[in-house]
Parts: structure tokens; sequence; C-alpha cells
């Protein structure tokens, strides 16, 4: 059948008209949605990995989600990932600290994924909690920063600059850590590689970070929606992980 | 005459809708003789704006498809450790929440024109080369 763009606009603008309200909604959540979105695609990877997943500090059956840097994480609800005995915690807007033992630099990440019980729960003092300033850097297993921006190069600028500063073995194997079986720090964005960000993209692979930049995230997000089995969007991929090692 | 159309339809999107899809078109549009040639399709206006035209409503349906996919995954998960609800905010996420059902019937009803107008199959082809495929009435 021949494609009548015209007709196909016409009904569109028409649709558009009748549900604006509900696309007003749409982008209002827009921001929200990719602080979900990002949480739901840690979780999927390691679900599609073979892993447990369970969520842990139900409010009253409600899933609290921490959705800015303000607040401690215990008064947040966060997911549990097993897998035979690795025990692992995903975190929305967590507070880790600096790879390097030179500064006091804490960052928070808007995903994070951590060594189980490494992030303190209710029963601290009061002391404690008022002293915590994020999880020990070593408990740090990989994390995710979601923007709502197009992908220009200061970004990947910027994204390189955490990932030296929290995850500094994702740029340099010879910095010894474990991290086998995670997926690599990602860079999830709405927006697409603007500029010659697309090829600095190729030119941080072809430098040997390890390193995710995933653009137009929700086209993932929407892909992955149409098959449960569908690998996860985050490498190492099965056949890379085999070369990392066997998770 | 394509890049017209969609800029009158993506005018009657609320403001914070009309670039990421516009954008995502023109990146398209750049990219068309490569997504072409790896399709192994002949490159014509024609088919470029069709391609572009179809990129899109593809990222329109991404957007509303990917949002109502996270909160339905997140909500099942949830449903098996017996919680009900996802509070971000000042919003609520819930199977019977106003939200929700709102995102599902606006899923539904865009769905649902896409299959009237018969373009499903280039909204839910899988890679852009394959909707170029389909323009020319190869198999993907």
């Amino acid at each position: 059948m021949m494609l009548d763009l015209e007709k196909v606009t016409r009904a569109l603008k028409a649709f558009a008209k009748k549900h604006h309200t509900e696309f007003s909604n749409i982008s209002r959540r827009e921001a929200q949605a990719l602080e979900i979105a990002a949480l739901v695609l840690a979780v999927e990877h390691y679900r599609r990995h073979g892993y447990t997943v369970s969520t842990r500090n139900l409010v009253n059956g409600t899933f609290k989600l921490k959705l800015t840097a303000r607040g401690y994480p215990w008064n947040f609800s966060w997911y549990s990932i097993s897998k035979e005995n690795r025990h692992f915690e995903i975190h929305a807007n967590l507070a880790v600290k600096s790879a390097t033992p030179l500064d006091e630099g804490t960052y928070v990440v808007d995903v994070g994924v951590v060594r189980s019980g490494s992030v303190p729960q209710a029963e601290l003092t009061l002391e404690q909690r008022k002293s915590w300033a994020g999880v020990d850097n070593d408990a740090l297993r990989t994390f995710i920063e979601a923007k709502k921006l197009v992908i220009y190069p200061m970004l990947l600028a910027q994204f390189f600059g955490i990932a030296h500063e929290i995850m500094p073995e994702f740029l340099d194997p010879s910095l010894q850590k474990d991290n086998t079986g995670h997926f690599y720090p990602a860079l999830v964005s709405i927006g697409y590689l603007k500029g010659t960000s697309e090829k600095i993209v190729v030119g941080f692979q072809e430098r040997g970070f390890r390193l995710n930049i995933l653009p137009h995230f929700d086209t993932t997000v929407s892909s992955l929606s149409r098959n449960e089995s569908s690998p996860s969007p985050f490498r190492p991929s099965a056949g890379e992980e085999a070369e990392d090692g066997d998770p | 005459m394509s890049a017209d159309l969609l800029a009158s339809f993506v005018d009657e999107l609320p403001f914070g809708l009309r670039d990421p899809v516009l954008g995502y078109a023109r990146s398209v549009r750049d990219a068309a003789p490569q997504i072409l040639k790896q399709a192994h399709v002949r490159r014509t206006d024609e088919t470029v704006d069709k391609l572009v035209f179809l990129a899109g409503i593809r990222r329109l349906w991404s957007i509303v498809n990917a949002q109502h996919w996270m909160i339905e995954s997140s909500l099942k998960v949830l449903k098996k450790d017996g919680g009900k609800e996802i509070v971000a905010g000042s919003t609520k996420y819930a199977q019977d929440s106003k939200d929700v059902k709102e995102l599902k019937k606006l899923r539904h009803d865009l769905a649902d024109l896409l299959n009237d107008h018969q373009i499903s199959k280039y909204i839910y082809a899988s890679t852009l080369q394959d909707v170029a495929r389909a323009l020319s009435g190869k198999k993907a």
C-alpha cells in the first residue's frame, strides 16, 4: 500500500490536539521518567543476566524513589539483586566517595550499584547518620548518569571526568578492582549525539575506555519492552563478559 | 516536503516533545545516506523523505511506549514483593493511578492510530535499516 504522508499527518495532528493534556503530562514527567528508566535499565540488566531481583525498604507497600541528591538513602526504597553467592544493591541518587584518598570528594550518581550491606540502614545512631557522607568507593561496582540533554562533547567530557573520579579502573585496566559481571559505567540520555560526539564515543572505545554511552535512551527502553529475553543494552555483552571473566 | 509535514504535526505537540522528535528526525536525515547504504536500498529523495518522517513518528512512539513500559516493569517487580505503588516526588504510580491509566490509554490509542493507517510495521521495526528495506519493498 502506498504511504500517504499527508493523510497520516492529518490523523496525527488531530490525535495530538485531542490528547494534548496527556502529551503534556508525558513531557512533564520526562525528567522523572528518566530517573525511573535508569533504575529499571540497571535492574533489567541484572535480571537478564540471571540475577534475582527484589525490592527493599518499602514504606507501607510503597516504593519510595529517591529523585534528588537530598535525603539519606535509608529513607528510600531500593533493589536487592542476587545470583549464587553474589549480592548487590541498586540505589537511586546515591552519594559515593571519591576513588582517590587524596581528597574527600563525594559525588551523587543517578544510579549506583554497590556491594550488599554497604549502605547503612535505619539502625544507625543519629550521630552516625549525621556523619555519613556516602558509600565507600571500594563498595561501588558501577553507576549510571541519566541526562535529559542532547549529548554534546562537553557532556561526554563531564561523564569521563565523573568516571575518572569514582571508577578510574574502567578507564585504566591496570587499576585492579573486582567489577567482573557488572556493566560499564553508563551515560544514558533522551537526546542524540551532537556534533563530534559520535566520533568521541568511537574514540573512547579505541582508547580502551570501558564506558556505555546510550543516546535515545527511550528508544532502547522501548525496544526492550518488545522482547523479555533480548540482551541488555549495556556492555559488556555476553561475549565481552567471557573475555573479562566469568560473572 | 516530509520535513514540513512532520513539523506541522510536531507543532501540535507540547513544547517539551517538539525538539526530541524533530531533533531526532534531523539526525536521521543527516545519517540517511549511511542508513540506506547499510540497508542496500537505493537512495532517492522520496525514500529519504519517508524515512525521516517515519523516524520522527518512531521517536514519538518510543517516548510514549518507554514511559509506559518502565513504569509497568517497576510495578511488576514491586508486585512480587507485595508492593503496589511507586512514589516519585509528588507523583504516585500504581495500576489504578490516574497517571498510569492515562498513559496506558494514550499508548493504546496511538498504537490503534498507527495500525489504522498501516504504518505499524515501520514504527515497530527494529532498526532504521529495516524501515528503509520495508519502504523499498524488501524483506527486513
